[in-house]
């Protein structure tokens, strides 16, 4: 495949065959070698033939192979002619991660890692199987479906900060109506749950921060202690993007006689089945505001069981499988766009209206995780995003290795060890997950934040140490 | 019946076999329960379960679907397939089928979100094999 360095870190793959426009891959050597090494730059340029797609399709520094899109994908389309694919959302409706800002420091915890693990576990439900730190029934749902966030503070789960600095108030204009009964069955029993997989819980300290004055403004300093959540909609998320794709299928088999990847399927924007996705996908983000916030307060709740009165305020909650309305600059005009993101970071800088007034001077707070032995890091949302990545950036680490490699290369008890002997309490209900989640297995974290911050997209404000992980 | 894991970077794959589709399904199961763990839990339940679709492809999906919804549902792990049996009905294929499965409880299992298109095939020489994705 055709493949020309545009400048540093920046590669495109120039516009051919049914390309609309060219696929640009934002990465270092080592990483676009990675990235050479799985399906990424055929998918990526397959996403490059989407209607209505604009400028060019994107794949961010920690991407990989994904189901039609890749991981780390951004597309932007006219927001009137284009088109929505639910692959380029991802069936992890509004996966995304928060971080919460305690007042203890690190010395106050150290000595109590196994306190801190053996206390998050027990009261956050995780892994497979029905369990929410909050009990809610379908009534509840519907409100949350509808509300989101709103709904957590009106029954105090939730304080006003949580909603202020939370992407989009936590609540998206969603329709219950348009989410599938079985997705509601799936989610009903999971407000405020883990997961499995890559999902975690993790307590980690500042151990360095690199802009002072942005690390302010986010109220985070060395040696503080800091709560780390990744999660999403769980299976009302996955279920709701599983049933729509069955319905696009259904509706479009033209589209799907005409698409190089079935995963990659869409609907043309203005016709009733892409609304009512977007209504559903809208109603499921809001799920996933909703569950990590019911974990939050499980967090809080925890840190008191174990310290006594602990204040930890939400820094940000940013989501990284979602497809948003957003006015972006196209050959110098404003135009409406919707821009997909699959495991990719919005990273806006200051000036735009959808930062949290409290942000607004300094650009968005990006929270990126890595392995459970590595650097997670917090980004601010840099000057050239717009002009390179519609406003985003990477979202982790990315995969470098198969699970099934994982469990044949570590085993769960010998990684919990190493990590133990480095300060890092891991506690998990499955050996295995933690086998298929060593810190081995991942891309390296400093390198994707390097060339996010050298490009200018998502820029280092600080990075954190993990010190005590859960797991499903 | 047979099934491979297969390596995938991010997430499980699958390839499971059978001389006729029934038995391929069969193999998906069994395929199903290694993957979550649940393998080696035994039984203590049955669940029926019946997937119309309008080609085979369609069908592997949404018979994926099924086993992803009754662990998140009705909190069971599949554990092993029972019997299956499959009728063609002219303008789609239909799927009847029962499942051996375990109360989830504290046991840790892998949590599937849901099934996937990717990379996936469906093949009829000399028997049956089909592969797929599945989210994780």
């Amino acid at each position: 495949m055709e493949l020309n360095q545009v400048s540093e870190n920046i590669y495109e793959i120039p516009k051919q065959g049914d390309m609309r426009v060219p696929a640009r891959v934002y990465a270092s050597e080592p990483l676009l070698d990675e990235i050479s090494g799985d399906k990424t730059l055929e998918q990526i340029r397959n996403v490059a033939t989407l209607p209505g797609i604009q400028k060019y399709s994107i794949v961010l520094p920690d991407g990989h192979q994904g189901y039609g899109f890749p991981i780390g994908g951004v597309a932007a389309v006219d927001a009137q002619d284009g088109v929505v694919s639910p692959g380029g959302i991802g069936y992890d409706i509004n996966c995304g991660v928060r971080l919460l800002a305690t007042d203890l420091s690190y010395s106050d915890v150290r000595g109590h890692e196994e306190e801190i693990v053996e206390t998050l576990y027990d009261n956050i439900p995780c892994g497979l199987g029905k369990g929410g730190y909050l009990d809610v029934d379908r009534s509840d749902l519907e409100e949350i479906l509808s509300r989101g966030c709103e709904w957590m503070l009106e029954n105090d789960h939730a304080v006003q900060r949580d909603l202020d600095c939370c992407e989009e108030n936590g609540r998206l204009p969603g329709d219950p109506g348009k989410v599938p009964d079985d997705a509601k069955e799936r989610g009903v029993g999971q407000v405020g749950s883990l997961g499995s997989g890559n999902h975690f819980l993790e307590v980690q300290r500042v151990t360095d921060v690199f802009d002072g004055e942005r690390a302010d403004y986010y109220g985070l300093q060395e040696d503080q202690v800091v709560v780390m959540i990744h999660s999403g909609s769980r299976g009302l998320g996955h279920q709701t993007c599983t049933e729509y794709l069955r319905r696009f299928e259904k509706q479009y088999p033209e589209i799907v006689e005409g698409i190089a990847d079935k995963e990659l399927m869409y609907a043309p924007i203005g016709d009733d089945l892409a609304r009512d996705y977007l209504d559903a996908m809208n109603a499921a983000a809001n799920f996933a505001w909703v569950n990590r916030q019911a974990m939050t307060e499980g967090v809080r709740d925890s840190l008191t069981q174990v310290f006594g009165d602990v204040h930890a305020d939400l820094v940000y909650d940013v989501c990284h499988n979602i497809a948003k309305e957003e006015k972006h600059e196209v050959d110098g005009r404003r135009k409406q766009l919707l821009v997909h993101r699959k495991g990719a970071t919005r990273a806006f800088p200051a000036g735009r209206r959808e930062i949290p007034d409290v942000y607004e001077d300094v650009g968005q707070p990006v929270l990126i995780p890595g392995s459970m032995g590595a650097h997670s890091y917090v980004l601010a949302g840099g000057d050239r995003s717009l002009e390179l990545s519609w406003g985003s950036t990477a979202h982790g680490a990315g995969r470098l290795m198969s699970r099934t490699q994982a469990k044949k290369d570590y085993w769960g008890g010998d990684v919990q060890d190493d990590l133990e002997g480095e300060g890092i309490y891991v506690k998990a209900k499955s050996g295995a997950t933690v086998a298929e989640e060593a810190p081995g297995v991942y891309k390296d974290v400093d390198e994707v934040i390097r060339v996010s911050h050298d490009l200018g997209i998502g820029e280092r404000v600080a990075r954190m140490l993990p010190v005590a992980n859960i797991k499903g | 019946m047979t099934y491979t894991v297969l390596d995938h970077v991010a997430d499980v794959k699958f390839r499971a076999e059978g001389d006729t589709l029934a038995e391929a399904l069969s193999s998906v199961v069994e395929a199903f329960a290694e993957i979550t763990g649940a393998d080696d839990m035994e039984p203590t339940a049955t669940h029926d379960f019946s997937v119309e679709s309008e080609n085979v492809e369609a069908l592997l999906f949404d018979f994926l679907d099924r086993l992803v919804l009754l662990q998140d549902v009705e909190d069971a792990a599949v554990v092993s397939v029972e019997e299956i049996s499959l009728h063609d009905m002219g303008d789609a294929l239909a799927v009847k089928a029962t499942v051996n499965v375990a109360d989830i409880g504290e046991r840790g299992l892998l949590d599937i979100k849901a099934p996937t298109y990717s990379d996936m095939v469906v093949e009829e020489d000399d028997g049956w094999l089909l592969e797929a994705v599945l989210d994780v």
